[in-house]
């Protein structure tokens, strides 16, 4: 990891990410494998003692202490002299916008002032990488996106290190300056979250990260500048020649949800045109969710509802949707 | 058509209100009548009893009824001291287990309970009598040249109630360890506390309301205790309960004997007021389910 970098582990549960986070901690010793802290090998060195902050999903906020108590925790154990504890607490409460309530106590507290807090304590040791288990998943909603941003601007403005461990893509993308995808244990793939939603390497990775549909279908045609594919039991694909596919290749390829155009009229020119029956129609207040059928296969896509017309499309309505071939992903298959 | 269909939910809604209310009244009726003819109306008896004449002015000003009354506090506050000393460690040890270990422990931990407590008083006497198993090794080993009386003791006492109340000091301390979150355990060493400071700021701490609840329980059971001084400590380490049974029985002094038991009363009920004002009743009921 490079200094004050941002990554992610992204993973459905059980794959392994809070292990790997809580090794970096300390809890959890590693069977195989070394872990560093700035350069330094810290297999051998108990959790007290290396520096890092930490931050679950509950919060654990010392209960039977007050909010000053609790973030003074860790700087009693630096052997702070008090009159730079009271300081340093001070700032770190401002830093996470709670000034002024070191007397109440975690109990008296709402679950988003809770959360600060816990940041509050982590931060305040100024630690060499930050450990954030799932610490917006608590939270309603409206006040995760909230404390999204807020997370964001206050790991940027101090230059943190920071390990960040997520079930959920939305937040590992907006967060994260990298994001390392893991599934039963092992890693899949890593990269940029733009990387990671644009040029997946593997099915995992793009039904893990954002919506899309996935066609089996097999490689019909090279050209000079595009490449054709026949979906099996569906139509033919076009998509841009990409180096390393030849005739004859069995390919997955995924269309994300948001890229395809529903159109009621067939298009008079056009590529990747695909007639089909809406199957089902949905209204989500700020997107449309269709599914169509087209041939054996069925595609979900969704449309900015900017009408107020209450459904453009009803089931049964026979339509055309229509994807740019750059827009169409291909994954080998084995 | 909605009214009428309203009027007859309202009329189903009293029967059925009706019907709750005689099965509450059919469930805890006869326990409930039970407690109060057999518990309530003799207590108010025997307070109304302890009134007549000046019996709590004789006992404060008499000696031998005031040493019965310091040295019933004095052997609660040991075993209490004793017990928490001795069941603290085997609570935290418990918690720490994983669950299938923990129920062997637990199974031990409890056998003594499954034998008669008469036969377990009385087997001390193996134990502290002049020719019993102390006496004999330390004979043996030289250290002492003729018995030491362990026996009739206030000590004895002491040993005897610990070896009964450990159980009641341990269950609700292991119960509230074992419901700290462990996440806790882990921010404190996060944050650079040692194994032994996160003991003294996180476990220990939280582990109070099962540390109040085992002292309680303790210290009631061994106060009021009656068995254990009547036949480890003998007329001459008589406590409370056994005072108020030798007014009661061989003395026939009634009021003095209803006063007793009301000073028994007072001080259990006190406890538990205090108990309930600083952890909290429900807490109990946690710590033991």
């Amino acid at each position: 990891m490079k200094k004050a970098e941002f990554l992610s582990l992204l993973g459905p549960s059980g794959c392994g990410k809070t292990t790997t986070l809580r090794i970096i901690a300390g809890f959890e010793r590693p069977t195989q494998g070394s872990v560093f802290i700035k350069g330094e090998l810290v297999n051998d060195v108990p959790a007290y003692s290396r520096n890092t902050g930490m931050v679950f999903q509950n919060y654990a906020l010392f209960p039977h202490k007050s909010v000053y108590d609790n973030v003074a925790f860790g700087l009693k154990y630096r052997h702070f002299p008090k009159n730079e504890i009271k300081d340093r607490v001070k700032k770190s409460l401002e830093l996470v916008q709670l000034p002024g309530l070191e007397a109440r106590y975690p109990r008296q507290l709402s679950g988003g002032q809770q959360q600060r807090v816990a940041l509050a304590r982590a931060l305040v040791i100024e630690p060499d990488v930050l450990l954030l288990d799932e610490p917006l998943s608590n939270l309603d909603a409206k006040l995760r996106a909230q404390m999204r941003i807020e997370l964001k601007q206050i790991q940027r403005r101090i230059g943190i290190t920071t390990i960040f461990v997520t079930h959920d893509q939305e937040e590992s993308m907006t967060l994260s300056d990298r994001t390392v995808v893991m599934h039963q244990g092992s890693i899949i793939e890593e990269g940029t979250p733009f990387q990671l939603y644009e040029e997946p390497k593997s099915q995992f990775v793009a039904s893990f990260i954002g919506q899309s549909n996935f066609m089996d279908g097999k490689i019909s045609e090279v050209g000079e500048q595009s490449m054709n594919v026949t979906i099996n039991g569906g139509p033919v694909l076009t998509v841009p020649k990409q180096d390393g596919y030849r005739q004859g290749d069995n390919v997955t390829v995924f269309v994300r949800y948001e890229r395809l155009e529903v159109l009621p009229v067939q298009p008079a020119e056009g590529t990747n045109v695909m007639s089909g029956v809406i199957d089902h129609a949905m209204f989500l207040g700020t997107n449309y969710l269709y599914r169509i059928a087209v041939g054996d296969n069925l595609m979900l896509v969704t449309t900015e509802a900017n009408t107020r017309r209450k459904l453009p499309f009803e089931k049964g309505s026979r339509v055309w949707a229509r994807v740019e071939p750059e827009n169409v992903g291909l994954i080998r298959k084995p | 058509m909605s009214l009428d269909s309203r009027s007859h939910s309202s009329k189903l809604g009293a029967l059925q209100k009706a019907a709750s209310k005689l099965g509450a009244i059919l469930l805890i009726g006869p326990g409930f009548g039970y407690v109060v003819l057999f518990l309530f109306v003799p207590l108010i008896i025997t307070v109304v009893l302890s009134l007549s004449g000046a019996s709590y002015y004789h006992i404060v000003t008499t000696e031998l009824y005031r040493d019965i009354l310091l040295r019933s506090l004095r052997v609660a506050v040991q075993v209490c001291a004793f017990s928490l000393v001795l069941g603290y460690p085997v609570a935290y040890y418990l918690a720490k287990l994983t669950s299938i270990r923990r129920e062997t422990v637990v199974v031990l931990l409890l056998f003594p309970l499954f034998v008669s407590f008469l036969i377990r008083t009385y087997s001390w006497f193996y134990v502290l009598g002049s020719k019993g198993l102390v006496n004999y090794l330390l004979l043996g080993i030289g250290l002492i040249n003729s018995p030491v009386k362990f026996l009739f003791t206030e000590a004895a006492i002491v040993l005897g109630l610990v070896n009964w109340t450990l159980p009641f000091m341990i269950l609700p301390i292991y119960s509230s360890v074992e419901k700290i979150d462990n996440n806790l355990i882990e921010m404190s060493k996060n944050l650079g506390a040692n194994d032994v400071s996160t003991f003294r700021e996180v476990t220990f701490p939280l582990s109070l309301p099962g540390v109040a609840s085992g002292v309680m329980l303790t210290f009631i059971t061994s106060f009021g205790a009656y068995i254990t001084p009547a036949i480890l400590g003998g007329p001459q380490q008589a406590m409370i309960a056994n005072m108020v049974s030798m007014l009661f029985l061989t003395m026939l002094n009634w009021p003095l004997g209803t006063a007793m038991s009301v000073i028994l009363v007072i001080v259990t009920l006190g406890i538990v007021y205090v108990y309930n004002k600083v952890v909290g009743l429900d807490k109990l009921l946690e710590a033991m389910g």
